[in-house]
């Protein structure tokens, strides 16, 4: 969880998050940070995120972003 | 074409199609809802239906077979032992990405063929000094608009976004809704098409409050933009006759005009929807306080943005070949240029498709690389520019900063505009060229009588007019929803000022003789 | 149960109050402040169609009808000083037949004319190089128009005014409108015509007038018709809107209606058009000085052919004198 609201912070430094924060309510994942996120994600969890999974329900929060990557983990 | 804030659409199609949906039991609204979108399709384009209908039905049957092999994929990957599970995910994955292409390719191809070959005749004659005539084919009424739906649409069930409709009929109303085909906004299945199978009973509240939407947008539309068209018209189809100011003026009307119809239509577009308990999906928030270009995209004509980044960007940024070449660089190179690689590409479809969806012509793609241009730029630079703010203290979040953003992406969107409105580039570049080579306050002077064609009293009617619209959005932008208030004001209240509204539009409405007939923009599209 | 009748029913109720009151008070403004009549008398674009309000009720002998080429070639004033007849014009820019046969309809009710001149340029909405001739109108087509925004438009704003002269606002205060021009549009403007080739070439070929103005033609003249008027076809010299194939299709609606046509674009010669002088435009509209043959033309025809009253020498009419000097004054 922390590993992720780290990545986050690299991406936009200005704003503060913590595991509940809306990152898209309130605009601080726009689609170029989502491109970044998606890749450092992909490096630091070994997944594979594909344009399929970008829905709002997987990125809201960082808890969603985590259950998401905890689901790419299991299905192989 | 018949046009949104005519009698006949409001009374006629509108109207009638209002009234049986009304009386239908909740379990056929759909139904009148599709014969009244077709029967005024029929009408809007005198009978010319048979592109909207193979595009239905290849949709139907292109979905259906997306659904089967989705569901034989599953089946298979639950019968096998966990080391083939992969493979076969893998294989359906590809059988899928075909029959999706195939889906894209047919809806698509014929999207270019009505819409874009005489463009590529063209272009082929210049290139290559042959002289093909042109064809005549009659661009389908809301082309532009169905065929991206319909992509989202096989798209989605492709991802398993939800389940592919059986009854074509169903497909066959997201595709042609009479309130979305004319000039968008652009739906999604799993909003408006998931609404159509729970149509609710009349409900007076949503009635009045789309009522005073349409209204509004009304107002917009019919009491400003029309009547800036005349000055706009002047400035643009004359533009041998005028320089310097004259022409920045004629710019900024255009971008007024542009933004009060589009977002006026939308509102009626919305309104009626609201007023039928439909929810329709927003095209406007307030563009002209963005502070980037990109977040003034995000304002405007929002459905074709969010169309671009769901359906171009993602997946060509996050398609295996960028991903894993952004990860090679990014070990040798900085993080924030790395993963600018697979954007920049990506961005490039992104506003080559936004310049080229918009029309068939150079002009048109120009516009779109205008954008990509102004916005690679902005990235590239964003590092630098935010360690020269530091090194300069200067706070960029202060309210002065964002002020100087705001004026900074207004004048970037004008001269957008400049090159959307003039006849062609050629045009546009003179006319560019004429503002600095030829400055002087004479039209002020000369009176814009005689060189605009409006009058005094029509300049108080734009003035008050914007000056309304700005209060509405600034409160907007303050989080005040202006509508909400209105709507808990007492009955006598509400009575009036909604009178008040409508016979604005009626009394001040540029419409009628010496007018000129002006269509929606964005129906051409 | 009954609060949710109550909270259903009440505002129905309110809401159909309201579309009441509405209509109400559309009614009411387009009978006073924007009403025909009242834009007949106050200056603005409409106060010269609408001028035949103001002419005292069974006065007029002759009406013309016809979009802006009518209202730019057929001068009644000129007509008054030279035959003594009195008339009037009753255009406007790009009028359709439906809206003439709709101004046609109030004409009549406080006027008798002995005769009616519709100008059949409003029959053709296009230029004659726009238009395919050899398509022919769908039956389906005659459907689309009449159930198109124009059609059904046209309808509601006759029915309420209100939607015609919106804005009215917008004129001068209170300047009472002279009836100086009887609907006539002065202009001493010119501009050199340059006539294209095989204009009004002779030709079998027919263009088809369009069934729903067709319809309306036909409607027109069998209202005049129906309340004593005698009706004559013409079309005013306009190289830029016409054609010897809509000239075709003219005369075989006036030999299937009895009716006489007079083409001024077959007759050029005859009134001595003169293409450096005549025209205010391109070509699409005479100016002053072609307007003074095309009416001095007419009033000889019907002179000759009908039995209308010179009332020069009448004193109930002793007005028209006085509008006709208030004309002259424009020419200075």
């Amino acid at each position: 969880m922390e590993k992720i609201i780290e990545i986050i912070k690299e991406i936009k430094p200005a704003v503060a998050i913590d595991e509940s924060t809306k990152l898209l309510d309130e605009h601080i994942l726009d689609s170029l940070a989502m491109i970044s996120l998606i890749a450092e994600l992909g490096d630091e969890f070994d997944v594979e995120i594909s344009a399929a999974d970008i829905i709002p329900e997987n990125f809201e929060t960082v808890t969603a972003i985590k259950a998401l990557i905890d689901r790419l983990e299991d299905e192989d | 074409m018949i046009s949104y804030t005519s009698f006949a659409f409001f009374i006629l199609y509108f109207g009638i199609t209002f009234l049986l949906y009304t009386i239908a039991p909740c379990k056929a609204k759909w139904c009148v809802l599709l014969v009244g979108s077709y029967v005024f399709y029929f009408v809007s384009s005198k009978g010319h239906i048979l592109p909207l209908i193979i595009a239905t039905i290849a949709v139907w049957a292109i979905g259906l077979w997306l659904q089967r092999l989705n569901d034989i994929q599953k089946v298979k990957r639950k019968e096998a032992p966990k080391e083939e599970r992969k493979s076969i995910k893998a294989l359906y994955t590809k059988y899928r990405q075909w029959v999706l292409a195939l889906g894209v390719a047919i809806t698509f191809g014929i999207l270019l063929v009505c819409k874009y070959s005489n463009f590529f005749i063209d272009t082929t004659n210049s290139i290559l000094g042959l002289n093909i005539n042109n064809v005549s084919i009659i661009q389908p009424l809301g082309i532009s608009f169905y065929t991206l739906q319909a992509i989202s649409y096989l798209t989605d069930i492709h991802h398993g976004k939800f389940e592919a409709e059986k009854n074509p009929l169903r497909v066959s109303l997201f595709l042609s809704f009479m309130l979305t085909i004319v000039e968008g906004p652009v739906a999604r299945y799993d909003q408006l098409g998931r609404q159509f199978k729970e149509l609710k009973a009349f409900d007076p509240q949503a009635f009045v409050s789309g009522a005073i939407r349409i209204c509004w947008g009304l107002i917009k539309k019919v009491v400003i933009a029309d009547r800036t068209a005349e000055l706009v018209n002047a400035v643009f189809d004359n533009h041998e006759n005028y320089s310097g100011l004259a022409v920045v003026i004629g710019i900024l009307f255009y971008t007024l005009q542009l933004y009060c119809e589009f977002s006026g239509v939308m509102d009626v577009v919305c309104g009626l929807g609201e007023a039928m308990g439909i929810k329709m999906p927003e095209n406007f928030n307030r563009p002209f306080f963005a502070r980037s270009i990109n977040e003034f995209w995000q304002r405007w004509h929002i459905t074709l943005g969010a169309w671009l980044r769901d359906y171009i960007f993602y997946p060509i940024s996050l398609s295996k070949p960028f991903m894993s070449l952004s990860k090679s660089a990014r070990k040798k190179f900085d993080a924030y240029y790395s993963n600018l690689i697979p954007t920049a590409v990506a961005l490039f479809f992104v506003w080559f498709g936004n310049g080229f969806w918009h029309g068939a012509g150079w002009k048109y793609i120009t516009y779109g690389l205008y954008y990509y241009a102004l916005m690679m730029l902005g990235l590239f630079l964003e590092p630098m520019f935010r360690r020269l703010c530091s090194a300069l203290k200067i706070n960029r979040e202060s309210k002065g900063f964002h002020f100087f953003q705001m004026a900074r992406t207004f004048v970037i969107v004008n001269f957008g505009m400049l090159i959307f409105r003039a006849d062609d580039l050629k045009t546009a570049w003179e006319m560019l060229k004429s503002i600095f080579t030829d400055f002087s306050f004479s039209i002020l002077r000369v009176g814009a009588k005689n060189g605009f064609g409006l009058d005094v009293k029509d300049y108080i009617v734009i003035v008050v007019g914007v000056l309304l619209v700005l209060i509405v959005s600034i409160l907007g932008e303050k989080g005040i929803n202006v509508r909400e208030r209105i709507l808990a004001l007492p009955f006598i209240v509400k009575f009036i000022l909604f009178m008040v509204m409508i016979y604005s539009v009626i009394i001040f409405g540029a419409y009628g003789e010496g007018y000129g007939v002006v269509d929606l923009i964005y129906a051409n599209f | 149960m009954k609060e949710m009748i109550k909270g259903y029913i009440k505002p129905c109720i309110k809401i159909l109050a309201f579309v009441l009151a509405f209509f109400i008070l559309l009614e009411c403004l387009s009978v006073t402040y924007f009403s025909k009549a009242r834009a007949s008398q106050y200056n603005n674009k409409y106060s010269e169609t609408m001028s035949f309000f103001n002419e005292p009720a069974n006065t007029l002998q002759i009406v013309g009808i016809g979009n802006s080429d009518l209202y730019s070639g057929f001068c009644p004033p000129e007509l008054w000083h030279n035959y003594g007849y009195v008339s009037t014009s009753i255009g406007s820019p790009r009028q359709t037949p439906q809206q003439s046969l709709d101004l046609l309809k109030e004409v009549y009710s406080n006027q008798k004319p002995r005769l009616v001149f519709i100008e059949c340029d409003m029959l053709y909405d296009e230029p004659p190089e726009n238009v395919d001739i050899k398509k022919d109108e769908r039956d389906i087509d005659v459907f689309f128009d009449y159930l198109s925004p124009d059609s059904f438009d046209e309808g509601v704003k006759n029915v309420f005014p209100i939607f015609t002269f919106h804005d009215r606002w917008k004129n001068k205060k209170g300047v009472r409108f002279a009836n100086k021009n009887h609907g006539y549009k002065f202009s001493n403007k010119v501009v050199p015509v340059k006539v294209h080739e095989g204009f009004m070439n002779k030709t079998d070929v027919s263009e088809k007038i369009v069934k729903i103005h067709g319809k309306n033609l036909k409607a027109m003249v069998n209202y005049c018709r129906k309340n004593g008027s005698d009706v004559v076809l013409m079309t005013l010299p306009s190289p830029s809107s016409w054609s010897y194939e809509r000239h075709n299709a003219v005369v075989e609606f006036a030999d299937a209606n009895n009716l006489d046509f007079i083409d001024f674009n077959l007759m050029l010669d005859e009134i001595n058009i003169d293409f450096a002088k005549d025209f205010r435009d391109k070509g699409n509209h005479l100016n002053y000085y072609g307007a003074k043959k095309v009416t001095e033309y007419l009033g000889e025809y019907i002179s000759k052919n009908y039995e209308i009253e010179d009332m020069r020498k009448n004193k109930d009419y002793a007005y028209w004198h006085k509008s006709y000097r208030q004309f002259k004054g424009q020419l200075v």
